[in-house]
C-alpha cells in the first residue's frame, strides 16, 4: 500500500489532467458528428420570403450569404413554395425578439416584397 | 235579425283587431336581423294554419252530412262565436271524421301560437277540445340512416321534433333533399387519413405536403401519400429540444401524447360511409374526400399548409403534379396565434377566386378569434364551437370575425358522449391495421370538430347548387342559420359566435310557391282586370334571388304593376326580381290589365329561385277569366241641341264602358259610329234626323256577350230662343259659350254684362244682338265640336272681351280717352323716332 502510494500519488494530478483532457476531446468530437441542421429545434425558425420579381433566384449561395450577413445568423435556403414565395431556415435564434429583428432587417432589402415567420399551426382538437 | 248580425260582425272585427295586437309582438317579422333569425329557428313542420275543434254535441255535424247547406249556416254561426273568443279570424274549412271540424287560421302560425288560439277556442263551453292541426311529414322526409352509432351523433339531429337536440345541425330533413353529389370534392387539410372500414371508398388519393422529415414521420412525404403515420410524441421527444414535439413545459409528470388521428376524425364527420349498417354516419354520403396532409408531429408549417391548400383547390404548386379533382370546399381544423400573414391571405384569395370555399376553425383558446390564424384571414368562414345545448363551448374562441357556429361538443371526461363522435384508429402511436377491432369510434371536442360540420353542410349545399360562389355560400349559410338558444348557461350571441348555428335543411332548400287571384272573376272589355300574385316561401330555408314571370295572354293590354319588394319590369312579360323571401314570408305583385276582347283569358305566372326548391309543383299558377262586354253609359252629348232644318253634323257622345264595337243609336236606329276611346264615341247625324222640332233619344249599344244598351240621353231639336231685350236673363252668348265651354265662365259673363249694360242700351246695339242670335247658333255648334276652333275663337274673342271689360269698368268716356292717349303716345313716339332718323341721315350725308 505504501509502495502504491509512493508510486502513484505523484502521478495522480497528471492522470486526472489526462483523463479530463481525453473526456473533453471526446465531447468535442461528438459535437462535430452531429450535423448542423439537427441543432436544437427550439433555436430554429423558418421564414417565408417573397420577392418582387417572380424570376428572382434566391437559392444562389452568394445571395443566401448576403441574407445571412443581414440577418447576422446562418440562413439556409430550403425550397420554393406555391404562390412564388421561398422558404428559408434560420439555424440559431435566441428568442422571438431576435427573429423580429431579423425579419425587420430583411424586409428592408429592396428586392424583397415581404418576409414573415413560417410559423407552426396545430390541429384544434381540445386535448 | 239583420241588426243583430251587424252588431255581431262589428264585435267580431273588434276582437280580431285586439287579437292581432296581442299576437303581433310574438310573431316573427321580416326586417330586423334578430327577428329574421328567429324565423329560421323553426322548420316547416313547426307551423300550421289549421285547428281541429270538436264540439260536445256533434249532432249538427251529422246533420251536415245529410243537409250540407243547413249545417253550414249553423256552423258559420258557431265559428263566429269561436272567432270572438279566439280573437282571430277563423273560417270553417271542412268536417272531419270523428265529428270534428277543421278551422282555418288567418295565416301560418307557429305551433305555440296556434296552441294559444286553440286554448281560447276551448274556453267555449260547447267545445270538447281544440288543438292545432299540426303538420306531420312522412318519415321519408326525415332520413335516419341505419348506422348503429348514428343514435349517438346528437350533433347531426333535429333541434325540434323528433330529435329535440338543440345543438344539432338538422341533417335528417336535409338528407331527404340530398346526400351529396359525386361531382363535388371536399378537401381535408389535416394530418392525413388512416384506413377505416367506415371510410372505405370515401376518399381520394390525396397528397402529403410536409417537407420537414421529423414532422412528416413518413419517408414518402412530400409525395402522393396522404396516409397518417401517427403524430404521437414520446416523453423523450417532448423533452428533446431538437424534436418537433419539443415542449419546454414538459416536466416530471409529462406523459406520452398519443396519435390523434385528427384528419381521420374530421373526415368521418364530413363523409363517413353512411346508411351502411356500420359505425357512424357522415354528413355527406356521396361526395369524395380529398385528404391533404400538412400536419404531423408537433403540427405543420404555414408554408406546407399554404401549398396544400392551393393544390387542393386545383392551383399549381411547383414540383407537384396538378390536382385533377379540385375541391369546391376545404376544411382547415387547424390554427395558431398571430395575425393572418401574406402567405395565408394570398393563398386564400387565390383559392376563393378559383371558386373554392375555405372553412377554418376559430380556435380553442376561449379568446377572441381575431388572434387566431388563419381563422382571422379575410374571406374564410371561421367556425365557433357549440355544446350539446347550443351554448358556446367552454374552450371556443369567439368574436366578430366568427361567421357561424356548429357543434364541437364539450366534454368533461374521457369519451364523454357530449363530444362529437367520429372515426378513429385504435393505435396510440403508429396506426393499427384496419379491421373491426382497430377501427374505432371516439368522441372528440374542439373547434376542429365544429368546422367539418360546416364543411360537410356546404358540400351538401354545393351538391344541389354547384354554381354558388364562396361569397354566396357564406351568405346562404348565415342567412339560414338558426338562432342561438338561450338558457344554455353559456349563450352564444351574434357578436360572439356568428350568425347562428348552421342548419343543414334551411341552408340547402326552400319551397317557393305562387298563387294568383284575378279580380273581378268575370271581367269586361275596356275595364281593369287585376291579378294579385302572391309569391311565398314554405321553407325550410330562405328562398334567394326569387323571380316571378308572367307572360300576359293575348286579349289583354298591360296597364300597370305594383310590387311589395324588389323590382318589376316589362309590359308583355312582367318580370319581377323579388330578392330573398324568408321562410314563412311572402311578396305580392299586382298586375293590372285591360281586356281588349271578349272570351276567356288564361294567365299563367311562375316563380323561380336559385335555391333548391323542394316542391316544384307549386311554382306555377294559371287563372282563367271570362271577359264580357260592359254595359255602356252616356254622360253627355255635344252638341245636345240643334235648330231644326240644320245640316248633317257629328255628334260627340261622352260616357263610359265604350268598346270598339259600340254603336250609337238615334231613336233606336244605328248611326255610323267611330270609337275614339272607352269614354268617347262620335256618330254621324244626318240633316233628316233634325228636320223637325222635337227630341231624339240617343243611346249606345254594346253587343253580347252581356253588353247591352245604355240609358237614353235626350237630344233637343229646337228653335233658338229670341233674346229678351233688357238682358239680365242669362240668355246665351252662343259663340263665347261654345268657345269657353260654359255660360258661367267669367269671360262669357263679361260679354253678357257688356251686352246687357251697353249694347242693349242703344238701337244699333239691339239690332246687332238680334242679328247675332239669329246667325250665331250654327257657328257655335261648329266651334263646340272642335277643340281647335274653340281655341282659335277664344284667342279672337280676347281683345273684344278686353275692350268690353274696360268699357264696363271705366265707362265709355274713360275708355275712349285711354285709347286716344295710347294712340297719341304711339304717334308722338313715331314722329320723334322719324326726326331722329332723319337727323342722323343728314349728319351722315354731311360727313
Amino acid at each position: 500500500m505504501r509502495v502504491f502510494s509512493r508510486l502513484l500519488l505523484p502521478w495522480l494530478p497528471g492522470l486526472i489532467f489526462i483523463v479530463s483532457c481525453v473526456a473533453t476531446s471526446n465531447s468535442t468530437a461528438g459535437g462535430n458528428i452531429q450535423p448542423q441542421p439537427q441543432a436544437a429545434r427550439q433555436k430554429m425558425a423558418q421564414l417565408i420570403i417573397k420577392f418582387r420579381k417572380a424570376d428572382f433566384d434566391p437559392s444562389r449561395m452568394t445571395y443566401v450569404q448576403e441574407l445571412s450577413h443581414d440577418a447576422q445568423t446562418q440562413m439556409i435556403y430550403l425550397r420554393p413554395m406555391s404562390g412564388g414565395a421561398h422558404v428559408f431556415r434560420i439555424m440559431d435564434i435566441s428568442d422571438n425578439a431576435q427573429l423580429t429583428t431579423i425579419i425587420r432587417h430583411l424586409s428592408k432589402r429592396p428586392e424583397i416584397l415581404y418576409v414573415e415567420q413560417d410559423s407552426i399551426k396545430q390541429h384544434q382538437k381540445v386535448q | 235579425m239583420k241588426k243583430k248580425w251587424i252588431y255581431f260582425s262589428g264585435f267580431c272585427a273588434l276582437m280580431m283587431v285586439i287579437g292581432w295586437g296581442i299576437f303581433q309582438p310574438s310573431l316573427p317579422q321580416a326586417g330586423g336581423p334578430g327577428d329574421k333569425a328567429q324565423m329560421h329557428s323553426l322548420v316547416a313542420y313547426d307551423y300550421t294554419d289549421q285547428l281541429i275543434v270538436k264540439y260536445r254535441n256533434p249532432s249538427f255535424v251529422r246533420a251536415a252530412v245529410a243537409n250540407n247547406n243547413g249545417a253550414r249556416l249553423m256552423t258559420n254561426e258557431r265559428v263566429n262565436a269561436l272567432c270572438s273568443l279566439a280573437g282571430v279570424e277563423l273560417t270553417h274549412f271542412r268536417f272531419m271524421s270523428g265529428d270534428g271540424h277543421v278551422l282555418k287560421l288567418p295565416r301560418m302560425m307557429t305551433l305555440a301560437e296556434a296552441t294559444a288560439v286553440a286554448r281560447q277556442v276551448a274556453a267555449d263551453p260547447g267545445v270538447e277540445y281544440a288543438e292545432p292541426d299540426a303538420r306531420k311529414f312522412p318519415l321519408t322526409l326525415l332520413i335516419h340512416p341505419n348506422d348503429p352509432l348514428y343514435a349517438n351523433q346528437w350533433h347531426y339531429k333535429t333541434p325540434g321534433a323528433p330529435d329535440n337536440e338543440p345543438g344539432g345541425v338538422n341533417l335528417p330533413p336535409a338528407w331527404y333533399i340530398t346526400t351529396g353529389s359525386a361531382s363535388i370534392v371536399v378537401a381535408v387539410i389535416d394530418t392525413g387519413i388512416v384506413p377505416h372500414e367506415d371510410l372505405a371508398g370515401r376518399t381520394l388519393t390525396g397528397y402529403c405536403f410536409i417537407t420537414d422529415s421529423q414532422v412528416a414521420n413518413n419517408i414518402n412525404c412530400p409525395g402522393a401519400d396522404a396516409s397518417d403515420p401517427g403524430d404521437w410524441c414520446t416523453v423523450a421527444e417532448q423533452k428533446n429540444s431538437s424534436s418537433p414535439c419539443y415542449d419546454p413545459t414538459c416536466g416530471s409528470s409529462c406523459t406520452q401524447i398519443n396519435s390523434s388521428w385528427h384528419g381521420t376524425h374530421v373526415s368521418g364527420t364530413i363523409g363517413a360511409a353512411t346508411d351502411n349498417s356500420l359505425g357512424v354516419a357522415g354528413i355527406n354520403w356521396t361526395s369524395k374526400i380529398l385528404p391533404v396532409r400538412v400536419m404531423g408531429k408537433g403540427g405543420g408549417y404555414d408554408s406546407d399548409i399554404a401549398d396544400g391548400m392551393r393544390w387542393a383547390a386545383g392551383l399549381s404548386v411547383s414540383g407537384v403534379t396538378d390536382n385533377l379533382t379540385p375541391a369546391k370546399v376545404m376544411n382547415l381544423s387547424l390554427g395558431g396565434s398571430g395575425a393572418c400573414g401574406s402567405t395565408f391571405q394570398n393563398a386564400i384569395d387565390a383559392i376563393i377566386a378559383a371558386g373554392t370555399t375555405v372553412v377554418v376553425a376559430a380556435g380553442n383558446s376561449n379568446a377572441n378569434a381575431s388572434g387566431s390564424s388563419p381563422a382571422n384571414c379575410t374571406g374564410v368562414i371561421s367556425v365557433a364551437a357549440t355544446n350539446r345545448a347550443g351554448g358556446r363551448a367552454y374552450y371556443s374562441n369567439y368574436g366578430s370575425i366568427v361567421k357561424i357556429a356548429a357543434p364541437g361538443g364539450a366534454q368533461y371526461s374521457d369519451n364523454d358522449p357530449n363530444g362529437v363522435l367520429s372515426t378513429l384508429n385504435k393505435g396510440t402511436t403508429a396506426p393499427l391495421p384496419s379491421n373491426t377491432t382497430n377501427d374505432i369510434y371516439v368522441y372528440y371536442q374542439g373547434t376542429s370538430m365544429a368546422t367539418p360540420h360546416v364543411t360537410g353542410i356546404i358540400s351538401l349545399l354545393l351538391s344541389v347548387n354547384p354554381t354558388l360562389t364562396p361569397a354566396q355560400v357564406l351568405s346562404r349559410i348565415r342567412s339560414s342559420a338558426r338562432t342561438f338558444p338561450t338558457g344554455t348557461g353559456s349563450n352564444c350571441t351574434t357578436s360572439t359566435c356568428g350568425a347562428g348555428i348552421i342548419d343543414a335543411a334551411a341552408a340547402i332548400a326552400a319551397d317557393a310557391a305562387i298563387a294568383m287571384v284575378g279580380s273581378p272573376t268575370t271581367a269586361t272589355v275596356g275595364n281593369h282586370l287585376t291579378y294579385t300574385i302572391t309569391v311565398s316561401n314554405n321553407g325550410p330555408g330562405p328562398a334567394d334571388a326569387v323571380t316571378m314571370n308572367d307572360t300576359l295572354p293575348s286579349g289583354v293590354a298591360y296597364v300597370s304593376s305594383t310590387h311589395s319588394q324588389g323590382t318589376c319590369s316589362g309590359t308583355s312579360t312582367v318580370t319581377c326580381n323579388l330578392g330573398t323571401i324568408n321562410n314563412g314570408a311572402h311578396a305580392t305583385v299586382t298586375i293590372t290589365v285591360t281586356p281588349t276582347a271578349t272570351g276567356s283569358v288564361s294567365n299563367t305566372a311562375s316563380v323561380a329561385t336559385t335555391i333548391h326548391d323542394t316542391t316544384p309543383g307549386n311554382d306555377s299558377v294559371t287563372v282563367n277569366t271570362t271577359v264580357e262586354n260592359p254595359v255602356p253609359a252616356i254622360h253627355s252629348l255635344s252638341p245636345s241641341r240643334k235648330a231644326p232644318g240644320g245640316a248633317d253634323f257629328t255628334l260627340t257622345v261622352n260616357g263610359s264602358n265604350f268598346i270598339s264595337s259600340s254603336q250609337v243609336q238615334w231613336n233606336g236606329a244605328d248611326r255610323t259610329t267611330t270609337f275614339i276611346s272607352n269614354t268617347q264615341l262620335t256618330a254621324a247625324i244626318t240633316a233628316s234626323d233634325i228636320a223637325v222640332k222635337g227630341t231624339a233619344a240617343v243611346t249606345v249599344f254594346n253587343p253580347p256577350p252581356v253588353g247591352g244598351t245604355s240609358d237614353a240621353s235626350t237630344f233637343t231639336i229646337h228653335t233658338p230662343t229670341p233674346v229678351a231685350i233688357g238682358g239680365g236673363d242669362g240668355g246665351g252668348c252662343f259663340i263665347a259659350t261654345a268657345a269657353f265651354g260654359s255660360p258661367l265662365e267669367k269671360h262669357v259673363q263679361i260679354l253678357r254684362d257688356f251686352r246687357d249694360s251697353v249694347l242693349l242700351n242703344s238701337t244699333a246695339g239691339k239690332a246687332f244682338v238680334q242679328f247675332y242670335y239669329r246667325s250665331s247658333p250654327p257657328i257655335a255648334d261648329k266651334i263646340a265640336a272642335s277643340e281647335g276652333l274653340r281655341l282659335i275663337t277664344r284667342a279672337m274673342l280676347m281683345p273684344v272681351i278686353g275692350v268690353a271689360y274696360l268699357i264696363l269698368y271705366l265707362g265709355m268716356f274713360m275708355t275712349t280717352l285711354l285709347f286716344i292717349s295710347i294712340l297719341l303716345t304711339v304717334i308722338f313716339t313715331i314722329v320723334i323716332w322719324r326726326k331722329k332718323m332723319r337727323k342722323s341721315a343728314l349728319a351722315k350725308a354731311a360727313a
